[in-house]
């Protein structure tokens, strides 16, 4: 019986140490991470070369973007530089992990200005690397009318080079993208643009 | 410095090796040893882990109630691993994406709570620290030894830096999981023949 007491007692120290432990890493983790959701209004403001203040992110950035929340998804479309052009965060299965992209698509909605990797875990090296700028440089105006293309070879303005040694994980990524321009097309049908 | 201590300091850079010779820890290997930069902040990763975790029961090993040292393992490992990961996600977020769950995962490494088992448990501080370091830096320098190779003949690469210049074509099959395998089990078998001829 003592025995017992003296085992639940030991168990009951060593996980409160290890709890108490975590919180602190996690409060302090989460404190970085809430300035992260504040990086990637930066992320965005910096894809425009707008210049934005630390302090007063929140406000620099909604002076310049309106938003547009519809179910799950928000749309900023620019309302200065780049006017009318959209900007969403849209994610979707890779091979192995969730995929979470920042897309930023032209004002005629019809090309791609540039695409930001922002979580991803596929195989570190192969499906991985398409967080490199030689694979995401692609993108810049590219066409996805009738649809995005990842391909071995590209060759006509809506295709891009898959990663090679990675299909899989490329074809996610034109999954994810062309997915998420129709979902786009269906959301903003009635948002018009400002003059 | 002791003999034994000399003795636990060599053992697992060959005799004990965690790879080549016990095979323990080999999910991680397998994955994330096709780049060279990935490879050298896993085992920075477990070698700290692994240290911290094997001087930490050590310390506690008069109080740890023998029917639940497993669970006891298990609390220090993960809470040492968690914290492992969030530290990398703070400094090195570019390097902890691409090593995406497999820092987690160090949690279910045997090499870490093999060491607290089979060693720590029943040892000193200084002689578990020195137990857990040179067991560490044997599985550090399998896997990097693994991974130049992995890296050089995968994609021609060492550090991401081109060493090749396109003089052969990129042995792919080298930079994925399965490639591993053959690369290791070669590996394997060249330090059992080293071993052999030794022991002769």
């Amino acid at each position: 019986m003592f025995k017992d007491l003296k085992v639940i007692f030991f168990m009951a120290i060593l996980s409160s140490i290890s709890i108490t432990l975590l919180s602190i890493g996690d409060s302090i983790y989460q404190e970085i991470n809430r300035k992260s959701f504040y990086q990637i209004y930066g992320q965005i403001m910096s894809g425009y070369n707008m210049p934005f203040n630390e302090e007063s992110i929140e406000q620099d950035f909604f002076n310049s973007f309106r938003e547009v929340k519809k179910g799950t998804r928000t749309y900023y479309l620019s309302t200065s530089t780049d006017k009318n052009s959209i900007v969403y965060i849209t994610e979707g299965p890779g091979l192995w992990s969730i995929i979470k992209l920042l897309i930023r698509v032209d004002s005629d909605r019809n090309y791609i200005r540039d695409v930001t990797v922002l979580e991803q875990a596929e195989t570190p090296g192969l499906g991985g690397r398409i967080t490199e700028d030689e694979f995401l440089d692609q993108f810049h105006g590219v066409l996805v009318r009738p649809e995005l293309l990842v391909v071995k070879r590209a060759v006509n303005k809506n295709e891009v080079d898959a990663i090679s040694g990675a299909t899989m994980t490329s074809r996610a990524v034109e999954d994810i993208i062309n997915g998420s321009i129709m979902e786009m097309d269906r959301d903003l049908q009635g948002v018009t643009d400002v003059p | 410095m002791s003999l034994k201590r000399k003795k636990i300091l060599t053992e697992g850079l060959w005799e004990n090796n965690p790879i080549f010779r016990m095979t323990l820890g080999l999910c991680s290997t397998l994955a994330v040893t096709n780049l060279v930069e990935n490879t050298v902040i896993m085992s920075i990763s477990v070698l700290v882990t692994l240290i911290l975790n094997s001087v930490i029961t050590s310390l506690l090993r008069h109080l740890i109630p023998e029917r639940v040292r497993m669970i006891a393992y298990m609390v220090i490992t993960s809470t040492l691993v968690i914290m492992v990961d969030m530290v990398l996600k703070i400094f090195l977020p570019d390097i902890s994406k691409q090593l995406g769950p497999y820092v987690a995962l160090i949690i279910t490494n045997c090499i870490i709570m093999g060491r607290a088992e089979a060693f720590a448990i029943n040892n000193g501080v200084v002689d578990s620290f020195l137990d857990a370091f040179s067991v560490g830096t044997g599985y550090s320098l399998s896997l990097i030894f693994l991974a130049l190779i992995r890296e050089f003949l995968g994609f021609g690469t060492i550090w991401g830096f081109e060493i090749t210049a396109n003089l052969f074509e990129p042995f792919k099959l080298l930079t994925i999981p399965p490639g591993a395998f053959f690369m290791l089990g070669f590996l394997i078998l060249v330090t059992n023949v080293i071993s052999r001829r030794r022991k002769r």
